[in-house]
């Protein structure tokens, strides 16, 4: 293009002038090429991996967030990962087993027995509550910047891995006060927390895209996770819960997919005797479904969460 | 380069009227930052239907609203909008409330998609937050201060490098282990505010912030952003305070109900604001006159 020439652009000073600046607020680089180019997605679009990856910090910080905030101002502090599931436990102990005449399995007494299942339900639960709840609880955020969406929902996946990983060692120290030993089971136990982690966010996802839209969902979930812990193995083996309730219900059990993962990872740290391969097989497969569905109904109401939130 | 034509050059220009040839302008080209092609944003708003007084009257009209798939309106909040900005443009978005700045800014920094058109972006858009939306009072001002970079898109090793001068910018030193919830608003408004301003993004997005905090600290804002535009970054400025807009931005985009009225210079886009308000003063004044 032909121009009449300013001197002012021939000058080299002004050339330069975008990478000078003050100093402390730094050169600027942009690039030839559009960095990215926003339009209105497909259904088919693929999990935007790039993004995840550039907000990686993000997803630490906003886990150390929630675990920090948790802990602010209480005296006891990080003592509580500790004492929920001994607590828990103390329960079940009373009212299945003092009071509902319940044995442990054998080899293992039933205190820690109800705690080592309590400990893989309370994850369960942090995950569902707090990753289906995160969306609602930083609408804030999501109104006024963009980040990837997914990233607060991990996140809460994320802070409660912390709490599982510090109450399995508390476990794991007390098995071996009450002098009970390992065995090869225990190489298994991340593919039953992988799974139960998957389950609970494929869950979540649903769940909280799900309450952006329809904040019912916010009341229904206590009250289902509350018939969840009945329904699933937690204070009794699957085996006591299927010769001890009548027949009709046993499909509740057998279609659980909390059943098979409990009760592996029970195998895993108690060294009981491992569920069959069908019912790992099952729950297992469904962790999986349930996790790729909530996360592509995630995808989908993404774009939605600003305008509705 | 467009930014080097500013209102101080015209001095300084030689008269080249006299001379019979022209100069092949050899500095690079205006390199551009970001381009928005044929951008709509369609809402879609419940026409409401709350005449029935009973349950049973709801519960009915509930029914037959699903049934017929609801009775909706499509409102465009932005209508066919392209412009193109470059490094070092300050632009000022003008336009009165309901007129679409504000979708139009959501949806550049993707915060909302567009239900039609394109947006290229040259650089990493960064916008400046409503302050303290990324606090949590819990947590210190340490804290904070890598949580709201990290929410900015900003990583880790960014916000180390930043640290000291977003210290010294909000001037918090001896507060940096307090929780936020402790500070004073003014306090926690200037670390806000310095976070923002220590983002590394080409394309600077910044609405209605400088209405908070005192006179001293608007004016280091401003004094802020001004040196932020001058390294080379595009900025979008929305305010309704349009001395700081005049001071700050060399180009105008004016939005009337959701589409680009005019483009170009801020002082004609500051005229042709006005006009248009004078515009719809009178409309709004004959329209209450036919009324009576």
């Amino acid at each position: 293009m032909l121009r009449l020439c300013t001197p002012a652009s021939l000058k080299p000073s002004t050339i330069a002038s975008s990478t000078g600046g003050d100093g402390t607020a730094g050169a600027v680089e942009y690039s030839t090429q559009p960095l990215r180019t926003i339009r209105p997605s497909s259904p088919l679009d693929l999990l935007d991996f790039r993004d995840l990856i550039q907000y990686r910090d993000l997803l630490a910080t906003l886990a150390w967030r929630d675990i920090k905030v948790r802990y602010r101002q209480t005296y006891l502090g990080a003592f509580w990962v500790l004492l929920q599931p001994i607590l828990g436990a103390s329960v079940f102990f009373i009212v299945f087993h003092n009071i509902g005449l319940l044995p442990g399995p054998q080899g293992v007494p039933y205190f820690v027995f109800s705690m080592s299942s309590l400990i893989a339900w309370n994850f369960f639960t942090s995950i569902l509550n707090k990753a289906s709840n995160s969306l609602v609880n930083n609408s804030q955020l999501i109104s006024k910047v963009y980040f990837p969406r997914l990233l607060l929902p991990l996140s809460s996946v994320l802070s409660s891995t912390v709490d599982l990983i510090i109450s399995i060692l508390v476990l794991t120290a007390i098995m071996a006060f009450s002098g009970m030993t390992f065995d090869y089971y225990l190489a298994f136990l991340p593919l039953w927390l992988m799974s139960l982690a998957m389950l609970a966010s494929g869950l979540s996802f649903l769940i909280g895209s799900l309450m952006v839209s329809y904040r019912d969902v916010q009341h229904i979930l206590p009250v289902a996770l509350q018939m969840m812990l009945y329904a699933s193995p937690v204070g009794y083996t699957l085996d006591q819960a299927l010769t001890r309730a009548p027949s009709d219900l046993h499909f509740v059990f057998r279609l659980n997919p909390l059943s098979g993962l409990l009760e592996g990872f029970r195998c895993s740290l108690l060294g009981l005797a491992a569920p069959d391969a069908a019912t790992i097989a099952f729950s297992i497969t469904v962790s999986a479904i349930v996790f790729l569905t909530g996360l592509a109904t995630f995808k989908r109401m993404e774009r939605r969460f600003a305008d509705v939130i | 380069m467009s930014s080097s034509l500013k209102k101080g050059d015209a001095q300084a220009l030689p008269d080249y009227a006299d001379q019979d040839y022209m100069i092949l302008d050899l500095s690079p080209p205006p390199q551009l930052a970001l381009s928005v092609r044929g951008l709509c944003k369609t809402y879609k708003i419940a026409q409401s239907i709350d005449d029935h007084v009973t349950a049973a009257e709801a519960l009915a009209a509930w029914v037959l609203k699903g049934f017929k798939g609801g009775r909706y309106q499509d409102f465009k909040a932005i209508h066919d909008v392209s412009f193109d900005l470059f490094a070092g443009d300050v632009m000022a978005i003008l336009g009165n409330n309901g007129s679409g700045k504000s979708t139009l800014l959501k949806l550049i920094s993707r915060i909302t998609e567009p239900t039609n058109g394109k947006i290229d972006l040259y650089g990493r858009v960064g916008s400046l937050l409503e302050v303290g939306s990324g606090f949590h009072p819990e947590l210190t001002g340490r804290e904070n201060i890598y949580l709201n970079g990290t929410i900015l898109g900003m990583s880790n090793r960014e916000i180390d490098r930043e640290f000291d001068a977003i210290v010294e910018f909000a001037g918090v030193e001896k507060f940096l282990d307090t929780p936020i919830k402790r500070y004073s608003s003014g306090m926690s408004v200037r670390l806000a505010f310095a976070v923002d301003a220590h983002l590394r993004s080409e394309i600077l997005i910044i609405d209605e912030v400088l209405s908070v905090g005192d006179q001293d600290f608007q004016k280091q804002c401003l004094e802020r952003m001004r040196t932020l535009a001058q390294d080379g970054r595009a900025v979008l400025f929305v305010s309704h305070h349009l001395e700081s807009c005049r001071e700050l931005c060399n180009k105008a985009l004016v939005l009337n109900e959701g589409s680009i009225d005019f483009m170009g210079d801020i002082e004609a886009g500051l005229e042709y604001y006005a006009d248009l308000q004078q515009v719809n003063d009178i409309g709004l004044l004959k329209r209450s006159q036919a009324a009576r």
